[in-house]
């Protein structure tokens, strides 16, 4: 019994529809009590994509390889960076074979599984990369005895990867302490329920998933990629009063603080303005303040997104720049605020993205191909977007593309800050790494349920103090956790403190001189709004 | 031994307690503030000045042109005097181009007396404290060609490190390179700056934040500077008194030097310059 390539194709597209109907519950198994890194969204983003191919008649060689592809530039977060690589290793494996057999399979999965194990620095057990293992593991060992049966042979593979799954808690201690499997490993037991549901002739189907999100603690957060629902146009014909160029910076403000892709011309008789958001209402109410509406435009992008999804690839390819300059930099971050001092900073491309949104491998590639320069420093700023940042970089031919391993804004500024034009790119390199080990990162964000990490109990709404990464303090207040972490201050000369949109400018410079007490006599602190969510407070020190 | 009188200009910053010694004269450039008549340099007052740069006002200058050298000039020669002229930095200014050409002519009118031009490559108190060294040792009866001598001799050793608060206003007056940036004004990142050896403004690094690039300057007299204890150090601000006053401090307790005096950056330098410049000058073993 074989499989072929419009059967390997239908499996792939349960697999996704499995995903995408189960990704709120896999959002869910988060450790962290924080709405961020979202694994069911990545990797149903990151298998969605094959969608845009409504069918498939080739060999299964073919499909592998043209799904592959796709699913390699959509792949998002970690998890579906490991993902993309373990298709395109099944890709690679099963190249040339009109059909595939057991053995093919077999072989496919063991491929897939060593391109996953290859892309991660330092393997960990109990993470999806075990789940992977033990099926192919399973499949070499049942391929002879399951060669005439395709259907028993998935299945066998199947109860491999859930009792893999099942002791994922026993092997990763931080699971064990909330009781949850691994999360990326649940999302691929779901991808290979999709698949064989599939080959079973029941394919599974697309449910809508909205009426999961109100259900959902996470809210506005896990609502797929789109952050700002509504793209609201405007025209506004100037009353007297506010006639003339440059009079609604006020309105300008506004629009830049009410959501993201902002555009806003003040002319002189008339503002136009575009921006993507959640209250559209406020827009006008607030551009009626200036004058007449003359037209007016609201869309739902969430509706639009299916849409775009279905859009040929050809249709979205992005401009690109010609080579102008030796480097650029490519940033990644979320809040305007903080955007707009990368931009500030000489970043050419900012990419909007971080915890709770994870930008795609082919995001990552627009933002290279944007950039006009031959060397291309690429800052992920958030440990989760690193590989697929590195897997961008790998996709692009015609630049040289370097990777910095930020894992947050601090470090992505403090990298900025030490780069020099004039230097050799190793050198800036050297620099830069050594900018990004030295910088001291902090910030706040607040518990959305209980838990308990590394023995600690963690309530809803408590908030949690973090040092580079780490937990340093639970506390029932944002001051609380402040005089905590100031400590960490000691010594630092040059402080940053972002506060994000829930944060008022007020408790940031209460903070700021709880800080500049703890620094060093010559130290200086810089109030920037952020306008990050999630995180009241990123604080850089050095 | 003939008297001779020191010409010089007002880029030099100078405090009239010096640029009123017999025997000084400083030619005048003009000031022109958007909107208003052009002035003399002395007939500005600096904080109103400074304020209205503040306020987004343009101001431009203009330079000494050979016709006011030979005004001033030829009576001095007439009289049977030498002159020593010491020009603020060519690289900034055609003004001393147009005392060299001033005192060529008049060499040829006048070919007994001596006639001495120096480009100090210097600005503001910089060149206004070779001026005060000048002056000095004029007093204590060294001839024309010792002084002369000594400021060629001391004119690359004289340092001059500076911050501005914002590179507007060099760039818009065209006294620094149109690619000279600086990354992160949003995180208050500042320029630190010199005068090089061919009296040219130049970014040398940046620093993080304000007091930061004010405490640059400190470093890099305090690596620089020889014999402080010895020296006269002088620093001039673009209406930021405590910041020069907090500069002066440190210099104070951590480097012991004789004195320190601290003077605005006048409008001639300000306008290009704008509100907030820091400068600090002494002697070093190199710019």
């Amino acid at each position: 019994m074989v499989i072929s390539g419009q059967t390997f194709f239908t499996m792939m597209i349960s697999a996704a529809n499995a995903l995408d109907n189960d990704k709120v519950v896999i959002n869910n198994m988060n450790i962290f009590p924080v709405p961020d890194g979202d694994t069911g969204i990545n990797m149903s983003l990151t298998m969605s994509a094959i969608k845009i191919l409504s069918r498939f008649d080739g060999t299964i060689a073919d499909c592998a390889e043209k799904a592959s592809g796709i699913i390699l530039r959509a792949a998002r977060g970690n998890s579906g960076a490991i993902l993309s690589l373990f298709f395109r290793g099944m890709s690679k494996s099963m190249k040339g074979l009109e059909f595939a057999g057991s053995h093919d399979l077999a072989a496919a999965f063991r491929r897939g599984t060593t391109e996953a194990y290859k892309a991660v620095m330092k393997p960990t057990e109990g993470t999806i990369l075990t789940i992977m293992r033990s099926c192919a593991e399973k499949a070499e060992a049942v391929a002879d005895k399951y060669s005439h049966d395709l259907v028993a042979f998935f299945s066998s593979i199947l109860r491999a990867a859930e009792e893999a799954l099942a002791k994922t808690p026993e092997q990763l201690p931080v699971l064990k302490e909330v009781n949850l499997v691994d999360a990326g490993g649940y999302g691929f037991v779901t991808i290979l329920k999709g698949m064989l549901a599939a080959l079973q002739a029941h394919p599974i189907v697309a449910k809508d998933t909205s009426s999961q999100y109100s259900a959902n603690v996470f809210e506005e957060f896990t609502a797929e990629d789109i952050r700002f629902a509504y793209c609201t146009e405007c025209i506004v014909e100037k009353s007297e009063e506010y006639k003339g160029e440059g009079s609604a910076d006020s309105l300008r403000e506004f629009i830049y603080g009410i959501g993201d892709s902002a555009v806003f011309v003040d002319d002189e008789e008339i503002i136009k303005l575009h921006v993507h958001t959640n209250n559209p209402g406020l827009v006008m109410e607030e551009a009626l303040k200036f004058g007449m509406l003359i037209t007016v435009k609201v869309e739902n992008m969430r509706k639009q997104h299916t849409e775009i999804i279905e859009k040929a690839p050809e249709d979205s390819v992005e401009e690109k720049a010609a080579i102008s300059k030796k480097y650029g930099f490519v940033s990644v971050c979320m809040g305007s605020g903080i955007s707009d001092t990368f931009r500030d900073l000489g970043a050419d491309e900012v990419i909007f993205g971080g915890q709770t949104m994870n930008p795609s491998t082919q995001d990552i590639i627009d933002g290279i191909d944007k950039t006009p320069a031959e060397h291309i420093f690429v800052l992920p700023n958030n440990k989760n977007i690193y590989m697929v940042a590195e897997q961008a970089a790998k996709l692009i031919t015609d630049k040289k593309v370097h990777v910095l391993p930020t894992k947050s804004v601090p470090q992505g500024i403090s990298a900025m800050l030490v780069f020099d034009p004039e230097s050799e790119v190793e050198d800036c390199l050297s620099a830069m790494n050594e900018a990004i080990g030295a910088v001291t990162s902090m910030s706040i964000t607040q518990a959305v349920r209980d838990t308990t990490l590394d023995g600690e109990k963690i309530e809803s709404g408590q908030f949690l103090g973090m040092l580079n990464g780490a937990i340093f303090c639970v506390e029932d207040s944002i001051k609380a956790c402040f005089e905590k972490l100031s400590v960490n201050a000691e010594g630092k000369t040059f402080i940053n403190l972002f506060y994000g949109e829930d944060a008022s400018e007020e408790e940031a410079n209460e903070i700021s001189a709880l800080l500049l007490e703890k620094a060093d006599k010559y130290a200086e602190v810089n109030v920037i709004s952020g306008g990050q969510p999630l995180y009241p407070y990123i604080i850089s020190l050095e | 031994m003939s008297k001779y009188v020191i010409i010089t200009d007002s880029c030099t910053d100078l405090t009239p307690e010096i640029l009123d010694s017999p025997d000084l004269i400083a030619l005048q450039l003009d000031v022109l503030v958007e909107g208003e008549e052009p002035k003399k340099n002395r007939d500005v007052e600096p904080k109103d000045f400074y304020a209205k740069l503040r306020s987004k006002k343009g101001a431009t200058t203009s330079a000494v042109s050979i016709d006011a050298f030979l005004e001033v000039m030829d009576p001095i020669l007439a009289e049977g005097n030498d002159i020593l002229y010491l020009g603020f930095s060519s690289g900034l200014s055609g003004t001393y181009n147009a005392g060299f050409i001033a005192a060529k002519e008049l060499s040829e009118k006048y070919p007994d007396r001596k006639i001495y031009t120096v480009d100090t490559l210097a600005a503001s108190l910089g060149e206004g404290l070779l001026i005060y060294y000048a002056v000095k040792m004029r007093e204590e009866g060294a001839d024309i060609e010792t002084v002369r001598d000594f400021i060629e001799d001391n004119k690359l050793h004289l340092c001059h490190w500076f911050t501005v608060d914002d590179l507007f206003f060099l760039k818009r007056g065209g006294r620094v390179s149109a690619t000279t940036a600086v990354m992160g004004t949003m995180l208050s990142i500042k320029p630190v700056m010199h005068m090089d050896n061919k009296g040219k403004l130049i970014k040398v690094t940046t620093a993080k934040g304000r007091k930061a690039s004010i405490n640059a300057l400190f470093d890099k007299m305090k690596e620089t500077a020889i014999e402080p204890e010895k020296q006269t150090v002088f620093i001039s601000h673009g209406d930021a008194l405590e910041d020069a006053e907090y500069l002066a401090d440190r210099i104070r307790n951590e480097l012991g030097v004789k004195d320190i005096r601290i003077g605005y950056v006048g409008p001639v330098i300000g306008a290009h310059s704008g509100p907030g410049t820091i400068a600090l000058f002494f002697l070093g073993t190199e710019r």
